[in-house]
């Protein structure tokens, strides 16, 4: 896939691994990876982002003597996915007029 | 490369790069190839699979907000320079008034501590002379006199010996102080870069 255009659906697709249930780093590249490819250093920035963003939020758990960053998607990363959706028409749109069918 | 090399590496890489947040990014790593282990790989194969540690930095500080400063016209440089050129008699006293106040705030404040330092010499040197004179008295002119001297020397190293206490512990307290708000001063007038995007 184009780099480009990867990168913008890598984001949606991160937010898409984290709304049925929170998840951590290595099980985010795990899940993601199934549908588009995802390294382990190519998720640290966007995990980052997102959570400037307030899209997800982070908290610890302890897992065998050690502390997990979990990620849990907010209302605002909700909002942003449903964005996303809502907009895949307008998408549709361009990839019509690129293939030339209008 | 073992999992602590690579981390210690990582950490020299982002210190160099100035990526900010090191800590979170160290235990994304470290909490990453402790997963994949769990998971039943190799040590070495994880970090293998890995970027060099020089690359996430690299990557991280691309990440980096765009900082942009605005650059001032030359004509307004020009027409500051003049007015401040002109203005000199003016903030110049001003500025120097603002300094001396400072300073006389600083001695002021550390006027505690020096007096009681000049007073302990005194109480200490004092006593230790007196004691010894208090021995001559007591030879010359008799016990009862000997034994006052005596008592007053005790008196004046006791009082210098608190002064003294008193001297290292309010000079110890206000260096801390001091240092603290030269430091608070200062970055008042140390600019902040503003992250733009």
């Amino acid at each position: 896939m184009n780099a480009q255009l990867k990168k913008g659906l890598l984001e949606f697709c991160v937010l898409a691994t984290l709304r049925t249930e929170d998840s951590y780093g290595y099980q985010i590249i795990k899940d993601t990876s199934n549908v588009i490819g995802i390294s382990d250093s190519t998720l640290y920035p966007i995990l980052k982002r997102l959570e400037k963003q307030q899209q997800i939020e982070s908290y610890s758990v302890e897992h065998n003597g050690r502390l997990r960053k979990y990620f849990h998607l907010t209302p605002v990363g909700q909002e942003a996915i449903a964005q996303f959706l809502a907009e895949w028409p307008e998408v549709m749109q361009v990839y019509d007029y690129i293939k030339g069918v209008i | 490369m073992n999992k602590i090399q690579f981390i210690k590496a990582l950490a020299t890489e982002l210190a160099q790069a100035q990526v900010r947040d090191t800590a979170n990014t160290l235990d994304y790593y470290e909490e990453l190839i402790d997963d994949r282990l769990e998971d039943g790989e190799s040590e070495l194969t994880i970090i293998a699979s890995l970027e060099s540690p020089r690359q996430i930095a690299a990557r991280l500080s691309d990440e980096r907000p765009i900082i942009r400063q605005r650059k001032t016209a030359p004509m307004t440089l020009a027409l500051i320079i003049m007015v401040v050129v002109l203005g000199s008699p003016l903030w110049g006293s001003l500025l120097l008034t603002a300094i001396l106040l400072i300073a006389v705030g600083y001695f002021l404040i550390w006027l505690v501590p020096a007096l009681a330092a000049i007073f302990a010499i005194s109480g200490i040197v004092g006593g230790g002379v007196s004691f010894f004179l208090a021995i001559i008295a007591g030879v010359r002119q008799g016990w009862l006199i000997g034994s006052m001297q005596f008592g007053l020397s005790i008196a004046m190293l006791g009082v210098g010996l608190l002064c003294a206490g008193l001297a290292w512990y309010s000079g110890c307290y206000l260096v801390k102080w001091s240092v603290s708000l030269t430091r608070w001063l200062l970055s008042k007038f140390k600019a902040r870069d503003k992250e733009v995007a």
